[in-house]
């Protein structure tokens, strides 16, 4: 157990760097193309000589790079404890009740991350063998549908750990915390 | 039969605690189950999770996020908060008509309920319990108010909603959201004020002078720049809604690290990595929000609805109302990102249907239902039992959601009165966009 443990802690920080550079660089290809898209309206109306596009492939790196955040940030949200749930009817429970019911909320997780994983899996394999490729970049599509099997197997280890966690005084402690913490967490809405 | 066994399995699951992405995903799966094999259907999800992030328009999600907690991190909640109390504290109810005012302006700054909710009330909530407001009026009041940050833009489910409904643009969507939100902010001040008078809870401000209330404003200038650059540039056409948004990360930064400095590179990374998992948790919403959508049109779901109300056809006005019951009782349970997601295809068509019977053309619908929608599901944020907002208010407060329900009863009912204003003067959206000539 504590080798998953350990694992899961090592493969969390790395996600967090990840997905820290995946968000620069996204950010700097936005801005990117605003700046081009600026210097060529300039550049028609003082009608310069020199031909400037506004370049196409940034939109769909940009794009991109959101698909993978979006899926690999979701993996990280759930580990962070940061999806909604309502917890009304999980207050009611004793001890043993709550312990039972996050074991199966956490399976219910590596269910759905079961999912993505084959789902994903499966998309890959088929776009790879239809060899498509995104309209601009030419990048194959089964790169941008990798982030869903990862995503998934994410999850899964990450929820693993839960599952034996769910008795734990620590964990139940965490888990009625966080109505608590979502004043700091959930931005969404 | 397929709704029954979603709305089902969508029951059970929440009710136990499940995160509501994950209860959305897995009762999409079990419904598709009906007409599918597990591996097609497993395909499925993956591909609307992974496609419904590829799209170019929703990258202004992110960057809003992360604009907003750059803001809200760097020291401008404090700012609106001074500039609030200066402007309208000397009104009857002093402290609680600052609280809806600093909610008004943070909520457009930022475009995000929650945000609002924890950044206001994280200053106002204490500060009116300090002068002997109930902790429950605080919380109710502020989790209320704050949720005209999604009516407000930039907001990113306006954002969502331009996408799922085709053909709007998201300029012409953020002016129209002004009037309801500005209404709803109007009728809060209103019932607020009344409600501390009738409780004698607090004291009335001085007012501070001129002087003193023009130097908190000075305070704020730089945030309502950043909010004129951004209307500005989309309203003009100057830029699209994505730009704007990456150039307000830009203002964003250079103002929080360059100008007010209460925070430094330092705590960037950190701000980042939670710009990432929130946007996660967003977009595992909208992926299997998109899927369940998808099981919902492959089951014929629009055509029956509107097969349903359509006996009510011959009163446009009653079909309107059932949809705006319908949504709040809906609301109640489920997020407005989803909700957008899910209502949209069903009950839009319908409404551009009967758009002439409102005086409306089908286009200027769009603009109308889109608001009307999010109005409604934003208004499900602090329905009791399980808003989203009122756990956050309840929070920050220290106090029990029972605690909230007395005061929230006029307040609640308020943003109903006000919900329903909007939904039957479609003038009251449609004025904004118009004067811009954008429709």
């Amino acid at each position: 157990m504590s080798v998953l443990q350990s694992i899961n802690a090592i493969m969390e920080r790395w996600l967090g760097r990840f997905l820290i550079s995946l968000t620069v660089v996204m950010i700097a290809t936005v801005l990117w193309q605003v700046l081009t898209r600026l210097l060529a309206r300039i550049a028609v109306h003082h009608q310069w000589a020199l031909q400037l596009a506004p370049s196409k492939w940034t939109e769909e790196l940009a794009s991109f790079l959101l698909a993978w955040i979006a899926l690999l940030g979701g993996s990280l949200a759930l580990r962070r404890g940061e999806h909604m749930g309502y917890d009304s009817l999980y207050l009611d429970f004793g001890f043993q009740g709550r312990a039972r019911c996050l074991r199966f909320v956490q399976l219910c997780v590596i269910l759905f991350g079961g999912l993505l994983l084959i789902g994903g899996a499966m998309l890959v394999s088929m776009t790879l063998e239809l060899e498509q490729t995104t309209p601009a970049l030419r990048w194959p599509m089964g790169l941008v549908y990798l982030a869903a099997p990862l995503s998934g197997l994410l999850i899964i280890c990450f929820a693993c750990e839960r599952v034996y966690l769910a008795e734990s005084e620590e964990e139940l402690l965490m888990q009625s915390a966080t109505s608590a913490d979502r004043a700091n967490t959930g931005v969404h809405t | 039969m397929t709704l029954a066994l979603l709305a089902g399995v969508f029951t059970l699951l929440l009710l136990l605690r499940i995160p509501v992405a994950i209860a959305i995903g897995l009762s999409a799966f079990a419904t598709m189950l009906v007409d599918l094999p597990a591996l097609a259907a497993a395909t499925t999800l993956a591909q609307r999770s992974v496609t419904s992030a590829f799209t170019f328009t929703l990258l202004a999600i992110p960057l809003f996020i992360l604009s907003g907690k750059l803001l809200a991190a760097g020291g401008v909640a404090q700012r609106l908060v001074r500039f609030a109390r200066a402007a309208v504290g000397w009104m009857p109810g002093g402290l609680a008509v600052t609280n809806v005012f600093a909610n008004l302006l943070f909520g457009s700054i930022t475009g995000s309920a929650a945000a609002t909710t924890s950044g206001i009330g994280g200053f106002m909530i204490p500060a009116m319990k300090a002068e002997g407001y109930p902790r429950g009026f605080a919380a109710a009041l502020t989790a209320t108010a704050a949720t005209t940050g999604l009516l407000l833009p930039p907001s990113n489910v306006l954002i969502v909603y331009a996408m799922v409904a085709g053909g709007v643009s998201v300029g012409a969507l953020f002016l129209a959201g002004y009037l309801p939100g500005l209404l709803l902010c109007s009728l809060l001040v209103i019932v607020a004020a009344w409600m501390s008078k009738a409780g004698g809870y607090g004291k009335r401000d001085q007012f501070p002078g001129w002087r003193a209330l023009l130097q908190s404003a000075l305070g704020i200038l730089p945030s309502f720049i950043l909010l004129l650059i951004v209307m500005g540039g989309i309203v003009s056409g100057l830029f699209t809604a994505t730009e704007a948004s990456a150039i307000a990360v830009l203002y964003a930064l250079i103002l929080v690290l360059g100008v007010y400095r209460e925070i430094g590179f330092r705590q960037l990374p950190q701000l980042l990595l939670e710009t990432a998992s929130t946007t996660g948790m967003v977009f595992m919403l909208i992926g299997t929000s998109v899927a369940l959508a998808w099981v919902f049109a492959y089951a014929n779901v629009p055509e029956l609805i509107a097969q349903w109300v359509g006996v009510l056809k011959e009163h446009p006005w009653a079909v309107l109302l059932a949809i705006n019951v319908i949504l709040l009782l809906v609301g109640t349970f489920l997020d407005v990102t989803p909700g957008v997601l899910i209502f949209t295809p069903i009950f839009l068509p319908l409404m551009v249907g009967l758009a002439p019977e409102f005086g409306l053309t089908g286009d200027e619908m769009r603009y109308h239902f889109g608001i009307v929608l999010v109005f409604n599901l934003c208004l499900g944020l602090v329905s009791p039992p399980a808003g989203t907002t009122l756990f956050i208010g309840a929070s920050i407060a220290k106090c029990s959601l029972s605690e909230l329900n007395r005061p929230l009863i006029p307040i609640f009912a308020t943003g109903v009165i006000a919900l329903l204003i909007v939904s039957y003067t479609p003038s009251l959206t449609l004025w904004l966009p118009r004067f811009w000539g954008l429709l």
